[in-house]
């Protein structure tokens, strides 16, 4: 069950834009894989790319190893969610569901009877006589998965296909797409620019920006490890520290930044003398209690947020950087007075250092 | 007067609300004072026609009444010309209907799949008969017509009144074709239509209360049409050409008798429109509120059958 | 064009072109074009007329020289011999006369059947309406009764269109709306007549005026007076073609946001400025529509004219309907609904120049 997709250069541009820009990759057969970033960053462009609606510019896609250049929509083994679900808004549900079977060589007795199989998959026995605008968006959305389910495709392609509904189905739904994937086997293609969606149903995310994939990893590797600046800032929060490396110590880079110097994790791709920066993630600093750190930062506070399980401490170091530590709620009472100094620290492998690049701006 | 409250200061408003209160009531006198003569300066005129069709009176008029009488009516029914003059309406209704939403659906998808500066030059050529006066159109469909030897008469008519008619009837189906969301064609032809089946299965079937939208407002529009078939009808009669020489001779209430019927009928319609829309109206309501309780329930948790499956 | 067959396949593709041809070349530019071409020749029935009188006047002659070479036939069998040579002279004359006639008729009988339908083309056409003294002052005053009647309509309109759209309740407006629809689907022709039968010398106006005491009913000599003319036809021209203008202002007055008025009214503006500087901007596209429908029925009006001119006044239609229908010059009647479509035209120009609107707004 489901097929393998590779890209191998994929380049897309509309005139003097280049949507998508040498995307090379390989999706595993039956994989969930995402595709994360925001809004123009090329991703709905691969997604369409792949679905056949628009052929690169230049590159191969192939599905199941088949070169899918020339092939229209209609005879690819894709099926695709779309955002506003694009039901027939004048077919009863079991026609919409059945709707791709007509081209198949079904019989009409045929289809109904297997739109009612899935009917029963998506716990909607019985409203296969209703009209689509007689449900609900949850309902809508199952009707939705329901039909392109219901062509058996190799591979499934949802864009951004929650995105309607509010947060409490959101979530609901998100665990149920996870579970009809792995009973289906189907290759899974999720685009979305909620990085929450992206992580928690995902096994593999590509993170794009500007047309350019900038890492393909399982999630915690894109949290914990991210390959670009725009990684990491784009998913989570991070303190960045930007500054000159002065000294590479095996897997260790150590940078001169305004506000002091740092030693956190690297990708090889550094020198000394490079311009860089270094990232570290709140809630994996401390403030300074006597224990020493790889890294202490001085600094002073501005405001506190209260965020229920933890506390939001925001401070400005040297150099006028801002910095934001999320201290743990253990129950215990804190004050902290506006411009008091305080010190943080972090390990130097809870610090990752990267070339200078885009950061993500929200 | 507003201006008088707008200069006040803040603290003045409560002194203001009085007299800013008779001022709304000044308005909503002259505003119902407004509506009154409104409609009645509309619908007076079409009382007085309807009232002067009872009236024995010879002349059409409703003064000196001489009696209660239908005698008009049967003398509407007893004229021959009347019975051939909407024979020939209904033919010419009958075939503009069918000309127009089938130049008024080829109009709007070839308007719809072109760009930029042809889609605007097309659009400019083919709404221009909506902007042209009637009279124009009349005479110039038969200049031509007549030129390859074709005189006045029902073709030329149908031809003429079809020319903006079908105009009409593309505007209706691109606004339609406007609110038509594109992905559903999309969605059709990734689950395998051709091009050709996505417009059968889904784009006709989305167009289809527009086509009866289009068929019936022109046959009205075609039925109505006096100024352009004046000119093309040649020797021919229609209903309206009997109406308007009955007009023109001013002579017996038998076209007050005729106004009755024309009146009687869109009051019949309209009615039956505004019932249609209100029972479709609540429909839609109740459904959507159903709708929502059933999101509720799905998102309130782990009673739902789709997720104990799994 | 591949796009097209691809998307609609070959069937679909050639009806949607055929019948886009049919209308657009058939129904629209040809029957257009036919109109100017007919503008620019005449038919010289003058000249025709000439050719008519000679050959009236040669058939004459011969039938008198017919007459007089048979009565010199008679004369020469009974004349002596002296006679004889002076009657044969003159015999041989007329017949030479005869032969003459007989052969210059043909040729001139053709000529005259040809320039039966031959054109001549020149600016005769145009020159005739420029130099027609009442034509001129028929269309000078087309012009500004159109403008008048759809200044009128607009002012009149405004209200109701506002009131509906933003300020009666929607089960009210629905009903009002229904109390607009009713009478726009009574035909135009019944609307005027009735309008006729108030404004006629025994019609309803003069029934009310008679119960003051104003107007004596009964009166032969001279007969009630009645108010057809040009102010009827103008009376009846709003009545007819306002609901045209109701419309288009409705349903743009429909779409703005009614915040935007309570925004405006909480800023303490006088309804007069909110109408000025809120309303009315929103509102142009519809103002537009209105008044170019509105002009462009009264201005192509026949219906109006016919029922209420009372036979007093001429209108610019009426003329273009005597030149087509009874004096059957229908190059005159080519160029007046030319110019009127020109007219029309440059109406519709200054209209989208004033409100800043395009052809894409107004045909929504």
């Amino acid at each position: 069950m489901g097929m393998d997709i590779e890209l191998d250069g994929v380049t897309m541009r509309f005139g003097d834009f280049t949507a998508v820009r040498d995307a090379t990759l390989t999706i595993k057969a039956g994989e969930f894989f995402s595709f994360l970033g925001p809004s123009g960053c090329g991703k709905t462009t691969i997604l369409r790319m792949i679905s056949g609606f628009i052929d690169p510019t230049e590159g191969v896609i192939r599905i199941g190893g088949q070169d899918m250049r020339g092939i229209g929509p209609n005879k690819r083994p894709t099926a695709l969610i779309f955002q506003n679900l694009a039901l027939f808004p004048l077919m009863k549900v079991w026609e919409n569901i059945a709707f791709g079977l007509r081209f198949r060589g079904f019989s009409a007795v045929e289809r109904r009877r297997r739109a009612d199989e899935l009917l029963d998959l998506i716990a909607l026995q019985g409203h296969g006589d209703k009209m689509v605008s007689e449900l609900s968006g949850g309902q809508r959305q199952r009707v939705a998965i329901a039909r392109a389910l219901a062509v058996e495709p190799e591979v499934l392609l949802l864009d951004e296909p929650l995105s309607a509904l509010d947060l409490k189905l959101r979530q609901h739904m998100r665990a149920e797409l996870r579970a009809i994937q792995k009973r289906t086997g189907v290759t899974f293609i999720y685009i979305t620019h909620d990085q929450g969606e992206a992580l928690t149903m995902s096994d593999r995310v590509a993170v794009m920006s500007q047309g350019v994939i900038q890492q393909i990893a399982e999630s915690d590797e894109i949290y914990n490890f991210p390959a670009t600046p725009f990684v990491a800032t784009f998913v989570g929060e991070n303190n960045i520290f930007p500054g000159r490396i002065v000294d590479i110590e095996n897997d260790i880079a150590v940078i001169d930044t305004p506000a002091g110097r740092v030693r956190g994790r690297h990708r090889g791709n550094l020198a000394v003398g490079d311009e860089a920066i270094a990232f570290v993630r709140p809630e994996r600093c401390t403030l300074s209690n006597g224990v020493a750190f790889d890294n202490e930062i001085e600094s002073t506070v501005e405001r506190t947020d209260f965020e229920g399980s933890y506390i939001n401490l925001f401070l400005r170091g040297r150099g006028a950087r801002d910095f934001i530590v999320h201290i743990p709620n253990d129950g215990m009472e804190r004050t902290f007075e506006r411009g008091a100094s305080v010190k943080f620290g972090f390990p130097a492998h809870a610090a990752v250092v990267l070339p200078q690049g885009e950061v993500a701006h929200d | 007067m507003s201006e008088a409250v707008q200069a006040r200061p803040p603290k003045a408003v409560a002194a203001a609300r009085t007299s800013g209160l008779t001022s709304a009531q000044i308005l909503s006198i002259a505003t119902a004072a407004y509506l009154i003569f409104f409609f009645a300066y509309m619908f007076l005129p079409l009382g007085i026609m309807v009232a002067a069709a009872f009236n024995a009176n010879p002349n059409p008029s409703i003064a000196p009444w001489k009696g209660f009488t239908l005698q008009w009516f049967v003398r509407l029914v007893e004229k021959d010309e009347l019975w051939e003059a909407l024979t020939n309406s209904l033919i010419i209704g009958a075939a503009v209907v069918v000309l127009s939403v089938l130049l008024g659906l080829a109009g709007a998808l070839l308007l719809t799949n072109l760009h930029a500066r042809a889609k605007s030059f097309f659009y400019a050529l083919m709404v221009s008969p909506v902007l042209t006066p009637g009279v124009i159109l009349g005479v110039s469909a038969i200049l031509m017509w007549q030129e390859i030897g074709i005189e006045g008469g029902l073709f030329v008519t149908i031809v003429a009144q079809t020319t903006f008619i079908a105009a009409y009837a593309m505007l209706l189906f691109m606004a339609r074709l406007q609110r038509f969301d594109a992905t559903l064609e999309e969605a059709a032809l990734d689950l395998g239509a051709t091009p050709r089946q996505v417009f059968w299965f889904i784009t006709l079937p989305f167009l289809r209360p527009t086509i009866l939208t289009a068929a019936v407002l022109a046959f009205l529009q075609s039925f109505e049409n006096y100024n352009t078939t004046l000119f093309s009808i040649g020797r021919e009669m229609t209903l309206t050409i009997f109406i308007g020489s009955a007009v023109k001779q001013g002579q017996e209430p038998t076209i007050n008798a005729l106004a009755v019927v024309f009146i009687s009928l869109t009051i019949v319609m309209a009615i039956a429109y505004e019932i249609k829309r209100r029972t479709e109206r609540t429909h839609m309501e109740a459904q959507r509120e159903a709708a929502k309780r059933i999101d509720r329930t799905i998102a309130g948790g782990g009673a739902d059958p789709a997720t104990a499956e799994t | 064009m591949t796009e097209f067959v691809r998307r609609y396949g070959a069937v679909m593709t050639g009806y949607i072109l055929l019948a886009c041809g049919l209308w657009i070349f058939v129904m629209i530019v040809i029957p257009q074009g036919m109109v100017t071409y007919y503008t620019s020749w005449y038919i010289d029935r003058n000249y025709t007329g000439k050719l008519t009188r000679q050959i009236d006047e040669m058939y004459a002659e011969l039938d008198k020289v017919d007459a007089a070479i048979a009565k010199l036939e008679r004369e020469i069998a009974a004349a002596g011999a002296s006679a004889k040579a002076e009657l044969k002279r003159k015999l041989s004359e007329a017949t030479r006369r005869q032969k003459e006639i007989e052969e210059a008729l043909p040729p001139l009988e053709a000529e005259w059947s040809a320039s039966r339908t031959r054109r001549t083309y020149s600016w005769r056409n145009y020159e005739y309406l420029i130099t027609n003294a009442d034509h001129r002052a028929v269309f000078l005053k087309t012009i500004w009764a159109s403008v008048l009647v759809t200044g009128l309509a607009l002012i009149f309109c405004y209200p109701i269109a506002y009131y509906l759209a933003k300020v009666a309740a929607a089960e009210k407006a629905a009903i009002l709306m229904l109390g607009l629809i009713i009478p726009y689907w009574v035909n135009e022709l019944l609307r005027v007549f009735a309008w006729q039968m108030i404004l006629s010398g025994r019609g309803v106006l003069n029934l009310v005026l008679s119960l003051f005491g104003l107007v004596d009913l009964d009166s032969i000599d001279p007969p009630p007076p009645n108010y057809l003319g040009d102010t009827g036809v103008m009376l009846g021209m709003i009545y007819a073609y306002i609901l045209f203008m109701v419309f288009p202002l409705y349903n743009v007055m429909e779409t703005l946001d009614k915040n935007q008025i309570e925004a405006a009214r909480d800023l303490g503006a006088p309804w007069i400025e909110i109408h000025r500087h809120v309303v009315i901007p929103h509102a142009k596209p519809g103002i537009a529509v209105g008044c170019i429908m509105t002009f462009m029925l009264a201005a192509g009006s026949y219906a109006v004219p016919m029922a209420l001119s009372g036979g007093r006044s001429q209108w610019f239609t009426q003329i273009i309907y005597t030149w087509t229908n009874d004096t059957l010059d229908l190059n005159l009647g080519a160029t007046y609904a030319l110019v009127l479509l020109v007219l029309c035209i440059v109406f519709i120009l200054i209209m989208m120049r004033l409100t800043g609107v395009s052809l894409r707004d107004i045909a929504k």
